[in-house]
């Protein structure tokens, strides 16, 4: 049970990383939950709510990690190739369009709560 | 007495009037015959065992034993308890049981209190209506055709239809507040870090946070002072004891916000209910005073954009590979997501879209970014009103229970983002880590509505003082109209 919380508790990059790899690797019914009604309504909220931060200063984060997603998930799969591919695939599902999983993602944070 | 207050019914164990063993038998007794489905797991055998070590405590120290010994409660299903399934209401998690406990499930169980159960709620805590539960179908105790709001809903329910005394639910954007106002009952949100999360599972790491439910005031109070409390398992939990001896409170010199606007997002029966509390506040010498907060339909996109993107983040561990109901699979990708795809509901994985979407920095840039740009803002908002005001109120919500969607053709599940909107009032307390009480203030006759009470950092005593006088003068807690409604 020890080792089990450790597990959980552990705070490295590393871990941060591999979390947010596993985010995109699923999701083969994107289409039909993410319908255009959907879609357009999440992206008109998160245009507004942005364009609204726009210019501002945050607080500093107090957490989380900013990388690459070439850098991701560097041990499961050990294939790159086949870690690029579940990227892409969500990413494209989201978004229309298969170059989102060519930028930076934030990863956001992973607290000791579990 | 099982509509009885904490307050009561620990009077009545100190007394020796009843034991524990009884009280839980009632409430047990209770559940089996209810049809609310507020429950997903009943512990019953663990209940009937904690109940026995309370009466034994009452019997060895009575002057020592916790208002909380003896006092049957629930827990929402995302708050882990050792032994006892925790699903979070989702098929990937319907055989978990974990191997250890949540802070505040280790705290109540050394007051004494005797857990009944786990409650249902939307999956993973997603959802403000309760109808997103894979594994249950919990209705409103007073009118079954009635959302009993989310995502807490059990909880809601089980201290509503006289199934607990207590419950502890979560609230990341009112999801304790809102089927709290929708049952009539008292929800407190602390600030954010007073009560440890360590043992709840996580939607959006920045703003969960676990919330006791009650009947009354006095009760939130006594179950808040349970369970809240530094804990180094988690690193967002605060080294701040709660000031009890701040909890004094002179209406004379208090000065009070009401959101201006706020009946242009409520319908008439909410609008006149916040308008009675202004009222008396006023009438007891109180300066009141509209205030300007920033737009609620800017507050809810924040909201969403910030709790999609940790949620996208969080939910990745289940992969059916470490954590979660495998659906087999013969490659990495097929194992994620066929686990996925089986596991979890419709309302997650759009969400985990979602997030995904927001974290991207190549479409339309970065919006996660930015959004937290703009959160801090509503937090310096919030932080320069509360110079000039001791308290903001508002509506806890727009609108009595809303009906149940049961027509699949209905508009809002055309389009689910339709319900994020009836968040507008709780997510600030949540964007700013402020604390904020939701209390019944009245209703349409025949379901209640509530309104909130938003303080600075830390200034729950004085909330629950100022809650505690409302809650006197509105004459709201009744318990047996409850009972009579209920049983009907």
């Amino acid at each position: 049970m020890e080792k089990e919380k450790n597990i959980l508790c552990a705070q490295t990059e590393d871990d941060l990383r591999k979390n947010a790899m596993l985010a995109d690797a699923s999701l083969e019914d994107g289409e039909r939950i993410f319908s255009p009604a959907v879609m357009e309504d999440w992206q008109r909220r998160m245009h507004s709510a942005s364009i609204w931060g726009e210019g501002r200063e945050r607080l500093p984060p107090a957490y989380g990690v900013i990388t690459e997603p070439m850098e991701l998930r560097p041990d499961i799969p050990q294939n790159h190739t086949a870690a690029d591919s579940c990227i892409s695939l969500s990413a494209h599902r989201c978004t229309g369009r298969a170059d989102m999983s060519q930028g930076t993602y934030i990863l956001v944070p992973k607290v000791v709560s579990e | 007495m099982i509509y009885s207050s904490v307050a009561e019914a620990s009077a009545a164990l100190a007394q020796g009037e009843i034991t524990s063993v009884e009280l839980t038998e009632a409430i047990l007794k209770r559940v089996r015959a209810s049809e609310n489905g507020a429950y997903l797991t009943v512990a019953e055998e663990t209940a009937k065992k904690q109940a026995e070590h309370a009466d034994q405590i009452r019997m060895e120290s009575p002057r020592t034993a916790s208002p909380l010994c003896g006092i049957p409660y629930s827990l929402k299903d995302n708050i882990v308890t050792s032994g006892i399934r925790t699903t979070c209401a989702s098929r990937i998690l319907a055989d978990f049981v974990p191997p250890y406990d949540a802070v505040v499930y280790e705290r109540l169980r050394e007051a004494g209190a005797v857990l009944i159960g786990k409650t249902d709620m939307d999956e993973f805590a997603m959802g403000s209506a309760g109808h997103y539960s894979a594994l249950g179908c919990c209705m409103h105790p007073l009118d079954a055709a009635r959302s009993p709001g989310g995502s807490s809903s059990g909880s809601a329910v089980s201290v509503a239809g006289g199934e607990a005394y207590f419950s502890l639910g979560s609230d990341t954007g009112g999801s304790a507040r809102q089927p709290a106002s929708f049952c009539g009952l008292v929800a407190m949100k602390p600030t954010y870090g007073l009560i440890p999360r360590y043992g709840l599972t996580e939607f959006a790491s920045s703003m969960d946070t676990i919330c006791p439910i009650t009947r009354t005031v006095w009760d939130n109070r006594l179950v808040l002072s349970a369970v809240a409390g530094w804990d180094s398992r988690d690193m967002t939990s605060v080294q701040e004891k709660i000031a009890w001896e701040k909890a004094e409170l002179c209406l004379k010199t208090l000065r009070v916000g009401v959101m201006q606007d706020y009946s242009m997002l409520c319908d008439a029966d909410t609008a006149r209910c916040t308008e009675r509390v202004a009222a008396l506040l006023r009438d007891a010498g109180a300066a009141v005073e509209e205030v300007c907060l920033p737009p609620p339909e800017l507050a809810v996109d924040v909201y969403v954009t910030i709790a999609a993107a940790e949620a996208s983040s969080n939910m990745a561990r289940y992969d059916g590979i470490r954590y979660g109901k495998s659906a087999g699979g013969e490659t990495f990708s097929e194992i994620v997501v066929r686990a996925r795809r089986e596991g979890l509901g419709e309302e997650v994985q759009r969400r985990i879209l979602a997030g995904k979407y927001a974290l991207s920095s190549v479409y339309n840039g970065d919006y996660y970014r930015r959004v937290t740009c703009a959160r801090t803002e509503i937090a310096n908002i919030f932080q320069t009103l509360l110079q000039k005001v001791d308290v903001i109120l508002l509506p806890t919500t727009g609108s009595v229970a809303f009906p149940v969607v049961i027509d699949e053709t209905t508009e809002n599940q055309d389009n689910p983002n339709a319900l994020y909107n009836s968040d507008a009032f709780t997510v600030y307390a949540n964007l700013t880590g402020l604390p904020a009480i939701q209390l019944p203030s009245g209703g349409d006759g025949i379901l209640p509505c509530g309104v909130s009470l938003m303080g600075k950092r830390f200034a729950e005593p004085m909330l629950y003082t100022l809650a505690a006088w409302l809650e006197k003068m509105l004459s709201v807690y009744r318990k047996n109209e409850w009972k009579e409604a209920c049983d009907a």
